[in-house]
C-alpha cells in the first residue's frame, strides 16, 4: 500500500500505455516470420530503449518477448515453419488442422492456450515473487555463487551439444566478461591496451552478432536455401466449434501448470515443457485417437506449456538474479543497461517498480490475446515476406545499433567479432546461449566469488561453509557427472549412423 | 573421429585458449597492483586463470569424447556452401562497415542496402532502390529525430 502512488504515477506514463500494446505486437510479428527471433529482436531494439526509463523499457521487451510466444504458433500452423524447437508440437497438429481447412481454429486455440497458459505463470510470478525474494534475501554471496554456478551448469549440461561443449561455451563467457578493469583493483585484463575496451565488451554487439548475424550468414551461405514464396495456408474459417474450448480447458490446465514449474527451474527450456505436455496429452485427451492427423488439444497443450514457460522464467530471474534461458539471460543484460540488478536488493531498493512491472506482465498477457485476435489474420500476410528482403535490413540495424551504443566504431567492431564467433561457433558445435549466459553472470559471479573470499580473508571454505551451498555444489557436481557419464555411454554405443543430438530435441532454445 | 578432422574438434581449440590464456594472455595481458599481493584473497588474475584451467580439462575431455565416436558425421556442415554468395554477402557486409565511417550513414546504406537487394534477392532493379531509399529514410528518422541519436552525415549540410 505504501507503494501505491509510486505505482500509479508509473502508468500514468505515455510511454508505458504506448509500449505494452507495442510491444505485443512486435513480438507476435516477430514470432510470425520465420527466420527471426525474440532474441535477435530484443538485442535489436536494445540501443532504442536506452531513452526510455526503466519501466517502458522492460516492458516494451518482455512484450516481445510473450507476443513471440503466440507469434511462433502463426508460423509454425500457417507455414509449416516452427521457428523453434517448441513450436515443433503445435506444428504437428496446426499443420494438419490447416489442410483440412480449420486453420483459424487452430490459431483460435492457440491463442487461448497461450493466454491462459501465461496467465497462469503470470499470476503464480505475481503472488510467489515477493515471498521468493524475502527467502533470497537471506542468502549471502557465497550462496550467490555457488546458485550461479549451479545454474550455468545446468544451462551447460543440457545443451544438445552436451555437457562438456557446454562447460566450455560458458567458461569462454565468463572469460569474455572478464574483459576490461578490474572489479576491486581497477586494473586492466586482456584489454590489449585499447582503451575502449577498458569499459569491457558490450552486451548488445555480442548478442546480435552470436545469434542473429549466423542465421543471416548461413541462410546465404547454404546452396540449397528456399527460393521460392512461401506458402500461407488460408484462414477462412469460423474458428473453434462450440463446445470444443471446454473441451480442450483441462488439457490447457495441465499443460500450463507442467510448463509454469518446469520454466521456473532455471536451464530446463519451453521445448522440454512442450514435448513433455504433448507427450502426456497424446495419452490423456479425449480426442487423442485424432493426434497426427489435427488434434486441437495438441495444439492446444504445446501452446499452453510453451507461454507458461515462458512467464515462469521471468521468476528466477526477478527474484534471484539469475536466467533461466536466453531470453532472460537477454533480459538481464536489459536491467543491467539502465542499471538495475535484479534480485532480492531489487525488490528491497525499488519495490514500487517491481509491483509495476507484475502489474504490466498481467496486463501484458490480456494484451497478447486482445491483439493476436485481433492481428493474426493480417499478420499471416506479413509472415510470407521474403527471408532475403528482411535480412539486410536486420543487418544494416544491427550494425547501426551498434554505433549508436558509443557513436564510435568500436562497438561494430565487436558486433563482427561476434559475429565471427558465432559463425566458429556453429562449426565447432559450441553453443552459443551457454556463452551468452556466462558472459552476463561472469561479473556477478566474480563480484560474489571475491566478496566471500575477502569477507573470509582468503579462506577458500568460506565458499561452502553454509549447508544451502553445500547442496548447489552437490547437485553441480551430480549434474555434471550423471551427464558425462551419459555421454560417454552414448559415444560408445552409437554407431557410425548416430545423430548428433543424442536422440533428444534441442534443449535450450538458441533460436527463441 | 578421423584424425584429419581434429582441427574441428572444439576440444582442441578450447585446451589451445586455455593454454594460451596461461602462458601468454594472463601473464603478460592482466596486471596485478602492489595492493593486491599484500592483500589476501584473490587477484585480478584469478579467476580467469580458473576458467583457463577449466578450459584446459574440458577442452582435454571434448577431445577424448571426439576421439571415441565412431561418427565422422559431426565434424561435416550439413549444407554445401555457396561460395559466390558467400562473397556477395561478406563483401557487402565489409563494405558497409568500411564506408560507414567515411561517407556517413545514408549514403552507405542505401548503396548497400540496393547491393543486397538486387544482387542476392529476386527484387528488381527499380524496387529495390525504392526500398532501399526507403528504409535508410526510416532509420534516419527513427534515429535522428526520434531518439535524438546522432549518425554520421553523409550530407552534413542537409543534416542526414
Amino acid at each position: 500500500m505504501n507503494h501505491m502512488p509510486e505505482i500509479i504515477g508509473y502508468f500514468t506514463d505515455w510511454h508505458l500505455l504506448v509500449f505494452l500494446p507495442l510491444g505485443v505486437l512486435i513480438g507476435i510479428v516477430v514470432g510470425a516470420i520465420p527466420g527471426l527471433t525474440a532474441t535477435m529482436t530484443i538485442g535489436l531494439l536494445l540501443p532504442f530503449t536506452f531513452t526510455l526509463t526503466p519501466l517502458p523499457a522492460f516492458i516494451l521487451l518482455i512484450g516481445i518477448f510473450k507476443g513471440a510466444m503466440f507469434g511462433g504458433s502463426i508460423a509454425a500452423i500457417l507455414l509449416g515453419c516452427p521457428g523453434t524447437p517448441a513450436a515443433a508440437c503445435t506444428m504437428l497438429e496446426g499443420v494438419p488442422m490447416a489442410r483440412n481447412g480449420r486453420a483459424s481454429a487452430a490459431l483460435d486455440a492457440a491463442l487461448w492456450s497461450s493466454f491462459l497458459g501465461d496467465l497462469m505463470s503470470t499470476v503464480a510470478l505475481l503472488f510467489a515473487a515477493t515471498y521468493i525474494a524475502r527467502v533470497a534475501g537471506v542468502l549471502g554471496p557465497p550462496e550467490f555463487f555457488a546458485l550461479m554456478l549451479l545454474a550455468l551448469t545446468i544451462i551447460a549440461a543440457i545443451s544438445a551439444e552436451g555437457v562438456v561443449k557446454g562447460i566450455i561455451a560458458g567458461c569462454l563467457g565468463l572469460l569474455a566478461g572478464t574483459v576490461g578493469l578490474d572489479l576491486v583493483y581497477g586494473s586492466a585484463r586482456l584489454t590489449f591496451g585499447q582503451p575502449e575496451l577498458n569499459q569491457g565488451l558490450a552486451f548488445i554487439p555480442i548478442l546480435v552478432g552470436l545469434f542473429a548475424l549466423p542465421d543471416i550468414f548461413l541462410h546465404y551461405f547454404k546452396t540449397d536455401r528456399d527460393g521460392d514464396a512461401t506458402r500461407v495456408q488460408s484462414v477462412d474459417d469460423e474458428g473453434m466449434r462450440k463446445g470444443e474450448l471446454r473441451m480442450i480447458a483441462p488439457t490447457i490446465g495441465r499443460s500450463g501448470l507442467l510448463g509454469m514449474v518446469l520454466g521456473a527451474v532455471p536451464g530446463v527450456g519451453a521445448t522440454i515443457s512442450t514435448f513433455m505436455a504433448y507427450g502426456i496429452s497424446r495419452n490423456y485427451a479425449p480426442d487423442r485417437a485424432e493426434y497426427g492427423k489435427g488434434a486441437i488439444s495438441g495444439v492446444a497443450a504445446a501452446e499452453s506449456a510453451n507461454s507458461a514457460n515462458g512467464g515462469a522464467t521471468l521468476i528466477p530471474l526477478l527474484t534471484l538474479g539469475v536466467p533461466g534461458d536466453i531470453v532472460t539471460a537477454v533480459l538481464l543484460g536489459a536491467f543491467q543497461y539502465h542499471g538495475l540488478a535484479p534480485g532480492p536488493l531489487l525488490f528491497k531498493s525499488h519495490m514500487g517498480l517491481v509491483y509495476a512491472l507484475l502489474i504490466a506482465v498481467l496486463i501484458s498477457s490480456f494484451l497478447v490475446f486482445i491483439v493476436g485476435k485481433l492481428t493474426y489474420r493480417r499478420i499471416a500476410l506479413i509472415a510470407a515476406i521474403r527471408a532475403e528482403y528482411l535480412y539486410p535490413v536486420i543487418i544494416v540495424l544491427a550494425i547501426v545499433g551498434s554505433y549508436a551504443l558509443s557513436n564510435t566504431m568500436y562497438n561494430v567492431y565487436v558486433l563482427i567479432g561476434a559475429g565471427v564467433l558465432g559463425l566458429l561457433f556453429r562449426r565447432l558445435r559450441i553453443p552459443a546461449p551457454a556463452f551468452l549466459i556466462g558472459f552476463v553472470l561472469s561479473p556477478l559471479i566474480e563480484d560474489n566469488l571475491r566478496r566471500t573470499l575477502l569477507i573470509s580473508g582468503g579462506d577458500v571454505s568460506a565458499l561452502y561453509a553454509s549447508p544451502a551451498s553445500i547442496v548447489m555444489y552437490v547437485l553441480t557436481a551430480i549434474i555434471v557427472g550423471v551427464t558425462i557419464v551419459r555421454r560417454i555411454r552414448y559415444v560408445r554405443s552409437a554407431g557410425a549412423d548416430a545423430p548428433d543430438e543424442y536422440g533428444a530435441p534441442e534443449l535450450l532454445d538458441s533460436a527463441k | 573421429m578421423n584424425i584429419r578432422k581434429l582441427r574441428f574438434s572444439a576440444g582442441l581449440w578450447a585446451a589451445a585458449v586455455g593454454v594460451v590464456l596461461i602462458v601468454w594472455l594472463i601473464p603478460d595481458y592482466i596486471s596485478v597492483p602492489p595492493a593486491a599481493k599484500f592483500t589476501p584473497g584473490p587477484t585480478p588474475r584469478t579467476f580467469p586463470a580458473v576458467l583457463a584451467w577449466v578450459l584446459i580439462v574440458s577442452g582435454i575431455a571434448s577431445l577424448v569424447i571426439d576421439l571415441l565416436a565412431r561418427s565422422s558425421a559431426q565434424t561435416e556442415p550439413a549444407y554445401r556452401l555457396d561460395w559466390k554468395t558467400a562473397l556477395i554477402i561478406t563483401g557487402l557486409t565489409v563494405l558497409y562497415v568500411v564506408l560507414f565511417h567515411w561517407i556517413g550513414f545514408t549514403a552507405t546504406t542505401v548503396i548497400v542496402l540496393f547491393g543486397f537487394l538486387s544482387l542476392l534477392s529476386p527484387m528488381r532493379l527499380l524496387p529495390a532502390v525504392g526500398v532501399s531509399l526507403v528504409v535508410t529514410l526510416i532509420i534516419v528518422l527513427l534515429f535522428s529525430t526520434l531518439l535524438q541519436i546522432p549518425l554520421p552525415a553523409s550530407f552534413p549540410a542537409l543534416g542526414f
